[in-house]
């Protein structure tokens, strides 16, 4: 059948890829997908301080993250983007003790041509706004709905959701694509690719939340050695001004 | 050619390999729980979406496929290879570039959005996204069972009826409907499967809404950060349903199997 052949013919060419020589994984780090920038920089740099090493970086939401942990997948590292996911990993003795490695904020976004005149995060709540959300079940999602509820207008924004994105990355993709109003993401997300595209407002100081990112070692690690020492460099101050730079807070 | 006993042994491996993630997930399911999952709020509203708009995309995906499979089958022009091959194509693409690609065509900056937009239209984070997504990656099975089913149609039988004096719409309606009979199940059967199980392309184009976008792989998604047991629970659903598909298409209830 003439779709099998296509399948075939694709397989081939991905495997015909000559590709990289194969290099042995030396440290497997789950992060939120909020540290997607500067973990893949810190990754790099472990890369080039241990020659040959290999570090597998999973970003995805920290509730997916723990999900993945409880299920018994191998890990190194673990960092999550709230103290309650890390503490429940604790507590089921799959993580050693955490420390905090950073800290973050929230803001809003919407798409630089602004098709929902979106002048601040009270117009979420102005009826035929169009907002995405983290869902609630994510840190960023948790967050975010606690500081509309600070603010008072949870329920009339929850009415405007049009989608509940999988992970705060899925939240900057609707914006930055002009597909929705107004979104809550978290000020590290403002890469420059994603400056470019949207409008940034910063959340009203009284509500300002504090998003805190504990690091902590797998109690049974994969790779012990390269475990550790992945931790030390991001802890490091090499590692604290990767973080900076991308607009984390430092404890 | 005897078949060597090493043969053997590995096909059963082979058979393990596809059977081990399935027995898992039944003997993993925590069936005390059954009623309390499956009937909470968020698993029936995406039960009834994902039923709903995967029959509606079948249905659209028939209205689309039917033209195309018979000019594919029975007429001869340039590009017909392409064009086939270009049908073909979402089988074999990542859903999330489907949606992707949905996106670029129907969103709201995308190649007709102006247009859309312009008539008041909206699509992306609607159930109508759920159902264009569905269909864009749903409907080449019924485009290729079709036109299999119509190239193995006898049209002797078309000619004799039209010897007789039948119209072209009573030709359709009694000759050739009735021979496309188990091409036509056996394409809904997987279309509809396909359909259902759709996640890629859905949450890219459609977005995750209880009630409006969030289809049951969706729900399996979300539940399985927060509740294993319940995720697992909907996952025998949906394995259950794809069984009774194949089962379908298989049984030679639709005449011989392929």
């Amino acid at each position: 059948m003439t779709g099998a052949a296509a399948a075939a013919t694709c397989l081939a060419v991905f495997a015909c890829d000559p590709g990289e020589r194969p290099r042995a994984t030396d440290a497997t780090v789950l992060a939120a997908a909020s540290l997607a920038g500067p973990f893949e920089e810190i990754a790099e740099a472990y890369e080039r301080s241990r020659p040959g090493a290999r570090v597998a970086l999973e970003l995805a939401a920290s509730s997916t993250l723990a999900a993945q942990v409880r299920a018994g997948a191998r890990f190194d590292v673990l960092v999550t983007a709230d103290e309650r996911t890390m503490a429940a990993a604790w507590r089921a003795g799959l993580v050693e003790r955490p420390s905090t490695l950073a800290t973050n904020r929230l803001v809003v976004i919407a798409p630089s041509d602004d098709p929902g005149g979106v002048r601040g995060v009270e117009d979420l709540a102005r009826p035929g706004v169009r907002v995405v959300l983290a869902q609630a079940d994510v840190p960023a999602g948790a967050y975010a709905r606690a500081a509309l509820a600070a603010l008072g207008i949870e329920a009339e924004v929850e009415r405007n959701v049009v989608s509940n994105a999988l992970d705060v990355r899925g939240v900057a993709a609707a914006i930055s694509l002009g597909e929705a109003d107004a979104g809550i993401v978290y000020l590290s997300d403002l890469t420059p690719a994603l400056r470019g595209r949207v409008k940034v407002f910063p959340l009203p100081e009284r509500v300002s939340v504090r998003a805190v990112y504990p690091i902590a070692l797998a109690s049974s690690p994969e790779h012990p050695a390269g475990a550790r020492a992945f931790l030390d460099l991001a802890r490091s101050d090499a590692g604290r001004r990767i973080l900076a730079a991308h607009g984390f807070g430092l404890p | 050619m005897r078949t060597p006993g090493l043969l053997v042994a590995l096909a059963v491996l082979a058979a393990a390999f596809f059977a081990l993630p399935l027995v898992g997930l039944v003997a993993e399911a925590p069936w005390s729980a059954v009623g309390g999952a499956l009937l909470s709020p968020r698993v029936t509203r995406a039960a009834l979406l994902s039923l709903g708009a995967s029959t509606a995309a079948v249905a659209l995906g028939l209205v689309l496929a039917f033209p195309l499979a018979w000019v594919l089958a029975r007429t001869r022009f340039p590009g017909r290879r392409w064009v086939r091959g270009l049908v073909l194509l979402p089988m074999v693409l990542p859903p999330v570039v489907a949606g992707v690609g949905l996106l670029t065509a129907f969103g709201r900056r995308g190649l007709l959005g102006g247009a859309l937009d312009a008539a008041g239209i909206s699509v992306p984070f609607t159930t109508f996204a759920v159902v264009l997504a569905a269909t864009f990656v749903s409907a080449p099975f019924l485009v290729v069972t079709l036109e299999a089913g119509l190239a193995g149609l006898d049209r002797g039988l078309e000619e004799a009826a039209a010897t007789l004096g039948a119209s072209d719409l009573r030709i359709l309606a009694t000759v050739i409907l009735p021979g496309l009979g188990p091409a036509l199940a056996a394409g809904i059967a997987l279309a509809w499967t396909r359909a259902l199980g759709e996640f890629g392309a859905t949450i890219t184009f459609a977005g995750n809404l209880r009630g409006r976008t969030q289809t049951l792989p969706l729900a399996v998604y979300e539940l399985l950060q927060t509740d294993a047991g319940a995720a697992i629970l909907v996952s025998v659903v949906l394995l259950a349903i794809c069984l009774a598909a194949v089962a379908l298409v298989r049984s030679g209830a639709f005449g011989e199997p392929r």
